[in-house]
């Protein structure tokens, strides 16, 4: 059986992946896909319509801010950096995640 | 733009086709348009052919009714119940509350300068439009259906010109119905009514009687109901008298300008606006069911100016003002007193140059913007249940600071209380 990622394990972590990407520097949508494919070791690809979705709703709730860069050439791009309230969602994230981690591989690993 | 662009452009469109224009769907094109270009230029430089090349990049775009199901969802959160607060914006469901007027569904219903319902009600400045114009009041006058409404002034001719002498009297009742009247200063100790009509008719002159104990009435006289005549009132008040004059008008618009009497004026109109020009009064009641007030330079001990739908506008006020309406804003400034100023629906604007009492302020819906010297012996408390409140008074010693709430002091040990309070809109000091 092939090794795959299961859509829904990423899924449900979408904004904590964006998060930690854009903690690390101000990227704009394609970059942050190329960053998640290349982290990834090409196992994962973020689809546009997934990614924005996602940056709207971080945006939403104010997690992520957006700003129109200046680029020399071609059309303007849309930046997005972390905002600190996006660091705070980030830390109870990554915090939630080790849990969530710890707890499923007792309750598979155990025997009853 | 290039050939590639313009090919992932021109996809981009019909794969939107469906969805409304908006400038967030704008923006987000151009972010899929950037990225996409970058994804097919990538297969481009993996040696795909350009037509090929486009078509993977697509590839990425992945499930466009999710994506706008999301701009949806916005869209949907915004019309519950729950409001957002950003910067000096209020929004609930489809209104949209921010420092100078409020919209509905992106409409301007309240500014400073006027009420717009729609064709049902529509006060502007000096305006009243009823009924979807079958009703009309303006400076030139009052109109029903289709009469027009021209500068008249120069065809009514003085057909009634009758005196009163007011020492035994000590309240004077002036009683209109669709007039617009004006109201100065007499030349000589009488009471002074001037009647200019389009037609000239005993039957429609005034008429008047005064009872034992110092009352005065004064009434319209039968104007006629199968045609409407134009007319206007001129009230010539004596500066001696120091008792208290009522008018009231039903329909049209009043002037008062000029006076410099001790008496105790109110004025009372139904619908149409009421303008004061240069007076210094005793005491100023006025009250309009529809129409705008506007008040220039005006001294008094006590005035009370009530607007139901209307703004209310004033400028070098002098004394101790309670100011409120329900639909309409309220703008003031160089006031040298205190008072009371509050709105229903629409901002509150008050400019202190001098703080001589209490100020209360309040609105239900719309912005607060206080602006008081700042060594003003002030403390103030400024609140609002969801708007962000502000001070930028230099020189104040804050004593709370909270989500919503602010108290503080502009110097030790200050005589009078400020309160600015909104339900929904924000509230600034300075």
């Amino acid at each position: 059986m092939s090794k795959s990622i299961s859509k829904d394990i990423i899924r449900g972590n979408t904004e904590m992946i964006i998060l930690s990407i854009l903690n690390q520097g101000d990227s704009y949508g394609y970059q942050v896909s190329k960053t998640v494919h290349s982290l990834s070791d090409g196992q994962y690809d973020l689809n546009e319509a997934t990614l924005y979705t996602v940056f709207r709703r971080l945006e939403k709730n104010q997690a992520i801010e957006s700003y129109w860069g200046d680029e020399t050439k071609g059309s303007r791009r849309k930046y997005y950096k972390i905002t600190d309230e996006g660091r705070q969602q980030l830390d109870a994230n990554l915090i939630e995640w080790e849990y969530s981690k710890k707890i499923i591989d007792m309750i598979i690993k155990g025997r009853i | 733009m290039n050939v590639l662009e313009t090919k992932i452009r021109t996809k981009i469109d019909k794969v939107f086709i469906k969805y409304a224009p908006s400038e967030e769907l704008t923006e987000l094109k151009e972010e899929l348009i950037a990225d996409l270009s970058e994804i097919a230029q990538d297969n481009i430089n993996n040696n795909q052919a350009e037509d090929e090349a486009v078509e993977s990049a697509f590839v990425h775009l992945g499930d466009i009714d999710e994506l706008m199901a999301e701009f949806d969802e916005a869209r949907k959160e915004e019309t519950q119940e729950e409001s957002k607060s950003a910067d000096n914006i209020v929004k609930i469901g489809k209104f949209v509350i921010d420092d100078s007027k409020i919209s509905y569904d992106n409409k301007v219903i309240i500014d400073e300068n006027r009420v717009d319902f729609g064709s049902f009600l529509k006060v502007e400045d000096g305006s009243v439009d009823m009924g979807n114009g079958f009703f009309r009041v303006n400076d030139d006058g009052v109109s029903l259906g289709k009469e027009k409404i021209g500068n008249i002034f120069s065809r009514l001719k003085l057909v009634n010109n009758v005196q009163y002498d007011l020492s035994q009297i000590n309240e004077v009742t002036i009683n209109y119905k669709n007039d617009h009247i004006e109201l100065k200063q007499s030349p000589n100790n009488q009471l002074i009514v001037k009647e200019y009509m389009s037609r000239n008719n005993d039957r429609y002159n005034l008429t008047s009687n005064s009872t034992g104990d110092g009352q005065l009435y004064i009434k319209q006289g039968d104007r006629p109901i199968m045609w409407h005549i134009h007319s206007r009132i001129e009230i010539f008040v004596p500066q001696k008298y120091a008792g208290k004059i009522n008018v009231l008008n039903r329909n049209g618009s009043m002037f008062i300008t000029d006076l410099n009497n001790e008496l105790k004026l109110s004025v009372t109109a139904s619908n149409g606006a009421i303008s004061v020009e240069n007076a210094v009064l005793t005491k100023l009641n006025l009250f309009c069911a529809n129409g705008a007030i506007k008040v220039n330079n005006l001294t008094v001990s006590e005035a009370n100016l009530i607007s139901n739908n209307g703004s209310i506008t004033g400028s070098n006020l002098t004394g101790e003002y309670t100011i409120k309406t329900r639909n309409g804003a309220i703008k003031t400034s160089m006031i040298n007193g205190s008072g009371s100023f509050s709105s229903n629906n629409g901002s509150v604007k008050v400019d202190f140059n001098k703080v001589t009492g209490d100020i209360n302020t309040y609105t239900k819906n719309g912005s607060i913007r206080l602006m008081i010297p700042e060594d003003s012996s002030v403390e103030f408390s400024l609140q609002s249940k969801m708007g962000i409140v502000k001070n930028k008074l230099s020189g104040a010693k804050m004593k709370v600071e909270a989500q919503g709430f602010i108290e503080g002091i502009c110097i030790d040990n200050p005589q009078y209380k400020l309160v600015g309070k909104s339900d929904h809109g924000t509230v600034r000091l300075g």
